[in-house]
C-alpha cells in the first residue's frame, strides 16, 4: 500500500482500518478506490448471488434459526461465494482483509445503482439487505457488537431507577409477556431501558412491543439490536432514493447502464407481466370458480369467495385480486366483464362506469402514467394491514388462528397437516405455511415455497396438468425443489444480453 | 345485507338535489365559510417558508368533475377560487417540495413529491356494521355514534399520552364518520412509514371478513395502551349493551357464542340462556369465564382474557388505516358542506362529542342568514358559531406552540 503525503488521506486509512473491525458496515460513504470493468461485474453477480441465497434460504427456513444460517453457509459454499463472507473469522480472510472489505463495500453500492430504478426492486433489495445485516450481526459476538455501535456513534443510555421504578407497572405490562414462571416485575427491575424517540423504533411501536409515552419509547436493552436495524433501513432506503436521481447520468455511460440493467433484470426474475408463456385472454371469466378451487392460493380463493358472496371488493382487494388475475391471463375486456357482472348484482351499470372501471383500465397500463404494473408479491401482500370489511392480505398472515385452523378443517385435509400449517402461521412464516398449504392439496410433498401467487398459481396448474404451459418443453411433472438460481448457470451477464431470449431463461432458471 | 336493520322513519337523506346545491353553495362559501381561521390554520402563523403555496388543494365541481394539484399563493387567492368555483368538496393534500400547479415542469418529475402532511384519521361508521343492531351502511343515529365516541376518546387518549401529539382537531365528516387532523409539527413531519407505524399501532382489530374475534390477547402482552382502551370501553360497555343487545335474538346469540372458544362455549351458552336483559347476560358471561378460570388453572391462560377481548371486539375503534398511511392522501376539509346531507363538517373536541343529528346544515344555515347584523360575521353569529370556537381554540393553542409572536396581534377573522 501507499503512503501519500496528505494528513486527510492517511486520517482516511487509519480510520478505515478501525471501521473494519468487523464485517458489518453501515455503507454510508461510497467507494472511492479505483475498479476495473471486470471486478464490478463480478462484483455486482456475486453480490446478487448471495442476496438470493438469503432470500432462498429465508422461505424455507425460520430466520435466525440455526439451519437457516447452516444452510446459507452451505449454500454460499456451493456458488463459491468466499469473497464475500458472513464474518471476518471464516478461513485466514484477514490476510485479504482489505480486498474483503472493498468488495463487500464496492458490491453493495453497484446493486444500489442497479436496484434504485422502481420500488418493487428497491423493496427486494433493501429486503435482503436487511436480512444479510441481520445475519452478519448475529454472528459477531458481544463485544464486536458493542464495538461497532461505539465506532458508528451509536450510544444510548438506561433511563434512571428513579424513572424507572415510577413507571414500572406500565413497563412491565407493555415489554414482557406474561409468564407464570417467572415475574415480570423483577425481569424489568434488571432490565436496562433505553428512551429513544418513538420514530427511532417503528417496528417496535407498531407492534406495540414497547412502553412509549409523550413520543418516547422505552426500549429493553434485547431490543436495541432493532434500533440499529432501523437506523440501517433508513439510511439505505433514503439513500436508494437519492440514487435514483443519479441514474439518468449512469445510464448514459454505455459500459456501466448495460451491466446495471442486467443485474436487475436477473433479480427474481418471475415479473408475471413480461412472461411470455402466458397469452392473453388465456383465461376467461367463465373459468374462474373452478380455477379458484383448484388452483388459486388461499389469499385469491378468499377474495374470490368474498367477491361472489359480497359482490364487492373494497379497493386494496380488487388491486391485489385484479392485478393477479391479469397475471394468470385475464385480457383487460374479460377483466371488465367479470367485474361489472359482479359488481352490478348490486349496484347500477352507470355507477361502476364511473367509480371502478377506471381502476381496473388503470391496472391494465391503460389509464393515467400508463404503467403495466405487475401483481402483487407475497412480501407485499404480508405487508399490508386489512382492515375490517377487507379481505386482501394472506390468510397465513392476517387470519386469526383458530379461524385459519376452522376454515382448514372446512377443506378436510389431515389434522397433522392442520397443525403444521397453523404452527408455521403462528410462528409468522405464512410462506412456509402456504407451501405445505399447497403440498396437501396437491399431494404432494416437494417442498414448494411460493413467493408470489402467480407463482404458486403456475406451479398448480403445472402439478395438475404438466402439458398446459407453452414454451417448457421438456419440464418435469414434479420439480425437485426450488433451487436458488446460483447453481451452474453460466452468469456472464454480456452473454445474457446478447441471448435473445432472455427473459424467457431467466424465468425457467428462477423457477427450477 | 341483514334483518336487524331498523328502518328510520323521518330522516330521509338525500334531500339534497344538484340544483339546490348550485344555488345555494356560492351563498354558502361567501357569506359561512371562515376562510380567515382556515388560511390561519394550514399557514401555520409561518410569515416565510410556511410552504402554504406548496399545499394541494383539489376540488369536486357539481357533476363529479375531480381538480387535482390545485395550489395558492395566499388566503385571498384561495377565497376568491373556492367562491368562484364552489366546489361540492374541498380535499386538503400535502404540502410538496414545489408548488403543484407547476408540477409538470419540474426535472426530473421524481423529484416532485410530497414532504409534509397532518397525520390523519379517518374513522367511518360503516366499518361497525358488524357490531351495531340500529343502522346499516350510510346511516347513524344517536345509538351507533356511542361507539364513534368511544373510538374518538380512546385515539384522543393514545395520541396525547403516548405520542406525545397537542394539537388535534376533531371534525365531523358530513354523514357517518369523522376526520382527526393531527397538527403538531413533529406529526406533520412524519415519513410514510413512520406514520404507517402509528396508524397500526392504533389498530387492534383484526382484518377480514369472516374473522371471528377480531381481538386475541393470550400469546400477547396487556400493552398499557390497550389496558387504557380497556378501561375507557368499560365505561361505556353498558350504555353500548343497553342499545344494542348484543343477545337480543337467537341469531345474535350464536353470532355471539361464536366469538367463545369451545372449551366453555357451552357452559357460556347455559348460563345467558334464562336470563332477561344483555347486561345479566353479560355478567353472567364475565361471572362464568372467571368460574372456569379459577376451576381450570392449566387452562385459564386461553380465556382469561376473554371478557376483554370481546368488549374490544365490540368498540375499539376502527381506523381506516390506508388514509393515515399516506403523506398523499386527500382528505375532505373542514367546513365542507357534505353533498348528500347538507350537513356541515364542523370541527368538535374530544370531550364534546358531535351529535350527528344536530350540525348545522346548509339549509338552516340559509334560513339564519336574515337574522345575522349585516355587519358582523355570519359564521359567528349563527348555530355554526360553537364549531368556530372550537376551532378558534386549537388555531390560538397551535399559535401559542410557536415562537413567532407576530400572529397574536392580528384580528381573528383577519388575514
Amino acid at each position: 500500500m501507499q503512503f501519500d503525503s496528505g494528513k486527510s488521506r492517511r486520517s482516511k486509512i487509519f480510520r478505515k482500518n478501525f471501521r473494519y473491525s468487523s464485517i458489518l458496515q453501515l455503507y454510508e460513504e461510497p467507494p472511492t478506490e479505483k475498479v476495473s470493468l471486470s471486478e464490478f461485474e463480478e462484483y455486482a453477480i456475486d453480490r446478487i448471488k448471495l442476496l438470493k441465497i438469503v432470500e432462498n434460504v429465508g422461505l424455507k427456513h425460520v430466520k435466525g434459526s440455526e439451519e437457516y444460517c447452516m444452510a446459507i453457509k452451505k449454500e454460499m459454499a456451493n456458488g463459491k461465494l468466499e469473497g464475500l463472507p458472513l464474518r471476518l473469522k471464516d478461513h485466514s480472510i484477514e490476510a485479504n482483509l482489505e480486498k474483503v472489505m472493498k468488495k463487500d463495500h464496492v458490491s453493495h453500492f453497484i446493486l444500489r445503482l442497479a436496484f434504485c430504478r422502481t420500488e418493487d426492486l428497491r423493496r427486494w433489495f433493501l429486503a435482503q439487505e436487511l436480512d444479510l445485516f441481520k445475519l452478519r450481526w448475529s454472528l459477531m459476538t458481544a463485544d464486536a457488537q458493542k464495538a461497532f455501535m461505539l465506532e458508528n456513534r451509536m450510544h444510548y443510555n438506561p433511563i434512571s431507577d428513579s424513572e424507572k421504578s415510577e413507571k414500572l407497572t406500565e413497563l412491565t405490562a407493555s415489554t414482557f409477556r406474561p409468564s407464570i414462571h417467572k415475574s415480570n416485575t423483577t425481569l424489568a427491575l434488571n432490565t436496562d431501558f433505553y428512551k429513544v424517540p418513538f420514530t427511532e423504533a417503528i417496528e417496535l411501536v407498531r407492534t406495540r412491543k414497547v412502553y412509549i409515552e409523550k413520543g418516547q419509547a422505552y426500549i429493553p436493552s434485547n431490543e436495541v439490536i432493532v434500533l440499529i436495524q432501523n437506523y440501517f433501513r433508513m439510511k439505505i432506503s433514503a439513500a436508494l432514493v437519492l440514487t435514483t436521481k443519479t441514474l439518468s447520468l449512469m445510464e448514459e455511460d454505455d459500459r456501466l447502464g448495460p451491466i446495471l440493467d442486467a443485474c436487475a433484470k436477473r433479480h427474481i426474475g418471475i415479473e408475471y407481466v413480461t412472461r411470455k408463456n402466458i397469452k392473453d385472454g388465456e383465461v376467461t371469466p367463465e373459468m374462474l370458480d373452478q380455477l379458484s378451487k383448484e388452483s388459486f392460493p388461499p389469499c385469491m380463493q378468499q377474495l374470490h369467495h368474498n367477491l361472489k358472496t359480497n359482490h364487492h371488493l373494497k379497493h386494496n382487494g380488487r388491486m391485489q385480486y385484479g392485478l393477479f388475475l391479469k397475471g394468470i391471463g385475464l385480457s383487460m375486456n374479460d377483466a371488465i366483464r367479470f367485474w361489472k357482472t359482479e359488481f352490478c348484482k348490486q349496484m347500477d351499470g352507470d355507477k361502476w362506469d364511473k367509480q371502478y372501471l377506471y381502476n381496473i383500465r388503470h391496472n391494465y397500463g391503460h389509464e393515467g402514467k400508463r404503467a403495466n404494473y405487475t401483481p402483487y408479491s407475497c412480501s407485499k401482500i404480508c405487508s399490508m394491514t386489512p382492515g375490517p370489511g377487507e379481505s386482501n392480505g394472506c390468510p397465513f398472515r392476517h387470519t386469526d388462528a383458530s379461524v385459519l385452523r376452522q376454515r382448514l378443517q372446512g377443506m378436510s385435509l389431515n389434522r397433522e397437516g392442520i397443525d403444521t400449517i397453523v404452527e408455521f402461521s403462528k410462528k409468522g412464516h405464512p410462506q412456509l405455511a402456504c407451501g405445505k398449504y399447497f403440498d396437501m392439496v396437491h399431494n404432494q410433498d416437494i417442498g414448494f415455497t411460493p413467493n408470489h401467487p402467480n407463482h404458486y398459481f403456475d406451479e398448480s396448474r403445472n402439478v395438475l396438468n404438466p402439458k398446459v404451459v407453452e414454451g417448457q418443453k421438456e419440464r418435469p411433472v414434479v420439480k425437485p425443489k426450488l433451487v436458488p438460481t446460483t447453481s451452474k448457470q453460466p452468469l456472464n451477464v454480456k452473454k445474457e444480453l446478447e441471448n435473445s431470449s432472455f427473459d424467457e431463461d431467466l424465468m425457467t432458471m428462477d423457477m427450477e | 345485507m341483514s334483518s336487524d336493520v331498523v328502518e328510520k322513519s323521518s330522516k330521509s337523506v338525500d334531500t339534497f338535489d344538484s340544483a339546490w346545491l348550485q344555488d345555494c353553495l356560492p351563498i354558502y362559501y361567501r357569506k359561512y365559510f371562515p376562510f380567515g381561521p382556515f388560511f390561519r390554520w394550514l399557514n401555520y402563523g409561518g410569515i416565510k417558508g410556511s410552504g402554504f403555496n406548496k399545499r394541494e388543494f383539489s376540488f369536486t365541481l357539481i357533476g363529479d368533475i375531480y381538480i387535482r394539484f390545485q395550489s395558492f399563493k395566499d388566503g385571498p387567492s384561495l377565497e376568491k377560487e373556492i367562491i368562484a368555483k364552489s366546489p361540492i368538496k374541498i380535499d386538503i393534500g400535502a404540502l410538496y417540495t414545489h408548488d403543484p400547479r407547476n408540477r409538470h415542469t419540474i426535472h426530473p418529475a421524481a423529484s416532485f413529491r410530497p414532504v409534509q402532511r397532518e397525520l390523519v384519521f379517518d374513522i367511518d361508521m360503516t366499518d361497525y356494521d358488524e357490531v351495531r343492531y340500529c343502522c346499516q351502511g350510510a346511516q347513524v343515529c344517536e345509538n351507533c355514534w356511542i361507539l364513534m365516541d368511544i373510538a374518538v376518546k380512546i385515539i384522543q387518549k393514545a395520541l396525547a399520552d403516548d405520542f406525545g401529539y397537542e394539537h388535534i382537531l376533531w371534525v365531523f365528516s358530513g354523514r357517518r364518520g369523522i376526520h382527526a387532523w393531527v397538527c403538531d409539527e413533529s406529526a406533520r413531519t412524519l415519513t410514510a412509514s413512520q406514520r404507517s407505524a402509528v396508524a397500526e399501532y392504533l389498530v387492534l382489530l383484526k382484518g377480514g371478513t369472516d374473522v371471528g374475534r377480531r381481538v386475541n390477547l393470550n400469546d400477547n402482552r396487556i400493552h398499557s395502551s390497550v389496558r387504557r382502551a380497556i378501561n375507557i370501553i368499560d365505561e361505556h360497555f353498558f350504555k353500548y349493551l343497553s342499545k344494542h343487545d348484543i343477545f337480543g335474538n337467537e341469531e345474535r346469540v350464536q353470532k355471539f357464542l361464536k366469538l367463545i372458544p369451545d372449551i366453555i362455549r357451552d357452559e357460556v351458552e347455559k348460563s345467558i340462556a334464562d336470563l332477561e336483559t344483555a347486561k345479566d347476560k353479560w355478567r353472567a358471561f364475565q361471572a362464568t369465564v372467571k368460574t372456569f378460570c379459577r376451576k381450570n388453572s392449566q387452562k385459564s391462560w386461553q380465556i382469561s382474557m376473554l371478557a376483554e377481548e370481546i368488549q374490544l371486539h365490540f368498540c375499539y375503534p376502527r381506523i381506516d388505516i390506508a388514509v393515515s398511511k399516506g403523506l398523499n392522501h386527500l382528505l375532505k376539509a373542514p367546513f365542507c358542506v357534505h353533498p348528500k346531507t347538507g350537513k356541515i363538517c364542523v370541527p368538535f373536541t374530544a370531550d364534546n362529542m358531535i351529535d350527528p343529528n344536530n350540525v348545522p346544515t346548509l339549509n338552516s344555515l340559509i334560513e339564519e342568514l336574515d337574522n345575522v347584523p349585516a355587519s358582523k360575521k355570519p359564521y359567528r353569529h349563527s348555530s355554526m358559531k360553537d364549531s368556530i370556537n372550537v376551532f378558534d381554540e386549537f388555531l390560538k393553542k397551535l399559535e401559542r406552540s410557536r415562537t413567532g409572536r407576530d400572529m397574536e396581534n392580528l384580528s381573528l377573522d383577519d388575514w
